[in-house]
């Protein structure tokens, strides 16, 4: 299974180009972005901060992706954390995950997630203002 | 021991890494004793926090070495 990892402090582009074309087992693409929301609770949330412990977070991943295909046989995904300061109403997150069936797709993208925001040592703080 | 801290662990420590003086081999429960009395703000992290070595968990009966580079790890919140 092919695997990309990466966290960055620009803006994750929407939508994101794959860097390689789609095999020829490929038949679906399923994707999600995590999005910093305005509201949280009663309050307004102008911006997160965003910080990764990365190397052990790309460990992390690595390992539950690993477990994760023996359930789900995918051929491809795409990771990409935001790291820094990211405003309201932008991708903190983007999971792209090819396959040949959208079924093993969706199913891994929610467990992948569901794990990563386990495990995965990325942290969101209040930005300062 | 060379200690690594994150996100409210860092801030709670003041600082993003410090070094424990050991000799001997600690229970997690005397790596904590030890760390909290250098470094009281932590108190609270104990709680919540786990401990990584070599960027893997620790389980909870697995001993620290002398040498070993322990990151102290605050409950993820990313994605």
């Amino acid at each position: 299974m092919q695997i990309e990892i990466v966290l960055t402090k620009k803006p994750i582009a929407r939508p994101p180009a794959w860097l390689v074309p789609f095999g020829a087992e490929t038949g679906s693409l399923v994707e999600f972005y995590g999005i910093v929301r305005e509201t949280e609770g009663a309050g307004k949330v102008h911006s997160l901060q965003y910080e990764a412990y990365g190397s052990m977070a790309e460990k992390v991943m690595r390992e539950k992706i690993a477990l994760l295909e023996k359930k789900y046989p995918c051929q491809a995904i795409r990771i990409v954390h935001r790291l820094g300061v990211v405003p309201k109403g932008e991708s903190a997150i983007y999971v792209g995950i090819q396959s040949r069936h959208r079924q093993e797709g969706f199913l891994m993208l929610q467990e992948f997630v569901d794990e990563f925001k386990k495990d995965v040592p990325i942290w969101k703080m209040k930005a300062a203002s | 021991m060379k200690v690594l801290f994150f996100a409210h662990s860092r801030q709670a420590a003041g600082c993003a890494d410090y070094v424990l003086k050991t000799d001997a081999a600690l229970t997690q429960a005397q790596f904590w004793t030890m760390l909290i009395a250098a470094c009281p703000g932590l108190a609270a992290q104990q709680k919540t926090a786990r401990l990584a070595r070599k960027e893997t968990y620790l389980q909870s009966g697995d001993l620290l070495q002398p040498d070993d580079e322990i990151a102290v790890i605050p409950p993820v919140s990313g994605g």
